[in-house]
């Protein structure tokens, strides 16, 4: 084996996508402030919202609700090293959240001051930015609420 | 609305370890003193460069005792004159690319054209390679297609290979 | 992106006459992930594509994965392993400059890489300039029939071509694909449950996939290997001998004008380095004796993931007489085909009206 160091590459590409109708009310909502979720043709609460109702193909519905930033952890990963393009760069937890009023969970990020703090089932409240662009980074993490 | 949010801009940005190979190694120190080295296939006998370590013809391991070194001259095959910035691409310049045959074998390496304005590019002329300088030993990333460790092929000024030629090399390249 | 692919696939369905539940399997496909930027994609659109609960399969074979797309999704019906299978394909090159991803990095989008391979052709077969620019017109002509192409040059005329921007010698502007989104779908059923629609099924006939080695010497990247063999397996499943003869039209992948005479030799509808005859003789025009992409073909819209499979979808609505204002007349056997990677991949279907 050689001593020299492995070479990085790094990969990189920029992209712009565009959300369609569903999914730029989603993120319209976020740069307001405001989180909301679809309901499918069966009345469940998705949080994000989806076109259609992943279980069965079948289109969502037009029907929306407004979700408060609060909710219950479902499930938990402790992140002791962010990576440089995490959301938070100190140690942190990506998080499912169970929105309260939603069926489904939102994959982000819990901010505590050590592991010991983290619990399934604990509450968290979403942490607004100031400057919001439309991007699910508005909310900048949740914490202990 | 007018002012919804309709667009979403993101970075997909990752970083790759790639640990070369030994036949990479050995590649880039002949890089690093202008010569090109190419792995001989023992069963079919073609020759690859940059050495791959196999024959993805005839599916067989090749290491050092395959490895011979071949000419970085060569005939220029086809080319081809780009201008992106007459596309729909931001920026890019106009830039000559072409293959060139290796003497002696039937290996076609593509990489940018120097030393000739493109208008002046044709089939037929005997190129040689320009040599990237190595960084720390490394080769530097090469950016586009092309060979590796070549940044591209500059005219040695020696005549053109005839319009028979060329199609005789193209021809003998093609047979399998 | 599920908005895309859910676009096409409603479309099919309604088509079809079927539900969402109808379907038994679901096969994905799309070129590099790089494009979109999102690695694995079936993973989170698998859902929006009915497939929750469903086997899915992805397909990738870059430019011709549409077409393997198609190919396999009849594969499972053939099997006898499943009753109704949705192929579904797309691409969404708007989100990203493609042309770095597609130039190797060089900004010059895929003509670089196939530039050099057309001179080889022009300077072999000793073609004149014109034809490159008889086919980018002859395929916008027939764009202006097509609701989908996206691509419509009103008085598109050969001094239009030629007169258009040299891009990457020898192909100028208007002889060039642009870049697109879209996607494509088909549904293939056992012959027991064909739709009971007024509209008639198209029936495959033969089908079959090539690949070769992207780098190694005496590799032909005018007239590759792979291509020949893939269309003799499809002609001897099919029973055909005679292609030009026996084959009423086809939608072959033109990505680039100089393609057509390359791949009509390729497919062996012309013997070697006399493709370009035909299209100077107007054989593969839309009233010619063999229409060759009569949808306006790649050059007229190429979501390159979705392209081979809406080359293959169109063969199929020519001779289920479904094609509208493109529609070629009587149409009882048709070629879709498509190529994909450094004119490694290969898929070649057949279909006809009839049952074979
Ligand atoms: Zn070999």
């Amino acid at each position: 084996m050689s001593d020299t160091p492995v070479p990085i590459d790094t990969v990189e590409m920029p992209y712009v996508r565009t959300l369609g109708p569903v999914i730029s009310r989603f993120f319209t909502g976020l740069r307001d402030g405001e989180i909301w979720a679809n309901k499918t043709r069966t009345g469940k609460v998705q949080c994000p919202p989806f076109e259609y109702d992943p279980y069965t193909g079948e289109s969502a519905s037009d029907d929306w609700v407004q979700l408060d930033g609060t909710g219950t952890v479902s499930s938990w990963a402790w992140v002791e090293e962010p990576l440089r393009n995490h959301l938070l760069q100190e140690p942190f937890a990506w998080c499912l959240i169970r929105l309260d009023g939603a069926d489904t969970d939102l994959v982000h990020a819990v901010r505590v001051a050590d592991k010991g703090q983290m619990a399934t089932g604990m509450r968290v409240e979403a942490r607004w930015r100031d400057e919001r662009i439309g991007h699910l980074r508005d909310i900048e993490c949740f914490e202990p609420a | 609305m007018s002012d919804d949010v309709k667009v979403l801009n993101s970075v997909v940005s990752l970083d790759y370890e790639r640990p070369p190979t030994r036949a990479a190694r050995r590649y880039t120190e002949a890089v690093g003193e202008k010569r090109l080295i190419a792995h001989r296939c023992p069963e079919c006998e073609r020759l690859y460069t940059p050495p791959k370590g196999y024959c993805p013809v005839c599916v067989v391991l090749t290491t050092d005792e395959h490895e011979i070194e071949v000419s970085p001259e060569g005939v220029l095959v086809s080319y081809t004159v780009t201008n992106p910035d007459k596309l729909h691409q931001q920026g890019g310049k106009t830039s000559a690319r072409g293959d060139v045959m290796l003497d002696g074998t039937r290996i076609t390496l593509m990489g940018e054209l120097d030393g000739v304005e493109a208008a002046d590019v044709h089939t037929g002329m005997r190129m040689r390679a320009v040599w990237v300088e190595l960084e720390d030993g490394r080769l530097p990333s090469s950016g586009g297609w092309g060979a590796v460790g070549i940044k591209g092929w500059e005219p040695t000024g020696e005549p053109d290979a005839s319009r028979e030629e060329v199609q005789e090399l193209l021809k003998k390249a093609g047979e399998s | 992106m599920p908005g895309l692919l859910r676009e096409a696939a409603t479309r099919a369905l309604a088509d079809a006459e079927l539900e969402w539940s109808d379907i038994d399997a679901v096969v994905f496909g799309k070129a590099p992930d790089l494009f979109e930027g999102v690695m694995r994609p079936e993973l989170f659109l698998n859902d929006a594509m009915g497939g929750a609960g469903k086997p899915m399969f992805r397909m990738h074979t870059a430019g011709s994965v549409g077409a393997h797309t198609a190919i396999f999704g009849a594969h499972l019906i053939e099997s006898g392993q499943y009753e109704c299978v949705l192929s579904i394909a797309f691409e969404k090159q708007s989100e990203t400059d493609t042309s770095r991803i597609l130039g190797g990095g060089s900004r010059g989008g895929a003509g670089v890489a196939f530039a050099s391979s057309i001179r080889q052709y022009i300077e072999k077969s000793g073609a004149p300039p014109h034809i490159g620019p008889l086919v980018a017109v002859k395929d916008r002509l027939n764009a202006l029939k097509n609701p989908h192409a996206q691509l419509k040059i009103p008085g598109i005329d050969i001094k239009m071509v030629e007169e258009s921007e040299m891009v990457v010698e020898p192909l100028r502007k208007l002889e060039c694909c642009p870049t697109s989104d879209g996607a494509g779908a088909i549904i293939f059923t056992s012959e027991k449950r064909i739709p009971k629609t007024e509209r008639p099924p198209a029936w495959l006939h033969g089908s079959s996939t090539r690949s070769e080695a992207s780098g190694h010497p005496s590799r032909s990247w005018v007239n590759p290997l792979a291509g020949q063999q893939c269309a003799a397996e499809a002609y001897a499943q099919a029973g055909i001998t005679n292609p030009l003869e026996e084959l009423d039209c086809a939608e072959i992948y033109v990505p680039f004008s100089w393609f057509e005479p390359m791949w009509l030799e390729n497919l062996g509808f012309a013997e070697e380095g006399q493709g370009w005859k035909m299209v100077d003789d107007d054989i593969t025009a839309f009233d010619g004796a063999f229409p060759v992409n009569a949808s306006g073909g790649v050059l007229s819209a190429n979501a390159i993931g979705a392209a081979g499979l809406i080359r293959c979808a169109e063969a199929a609505m020519q001779v289920r007489g479904t094609a509208g204002e493109h529609q070629v007349p009587d149409v009882r056997r048709a070629m879709g085909h498509a190529f994909g990677g450094a004119s490694q991949y290969f898929a070649i279907w057949i279909v006809g009206s009839e049952k074979p």
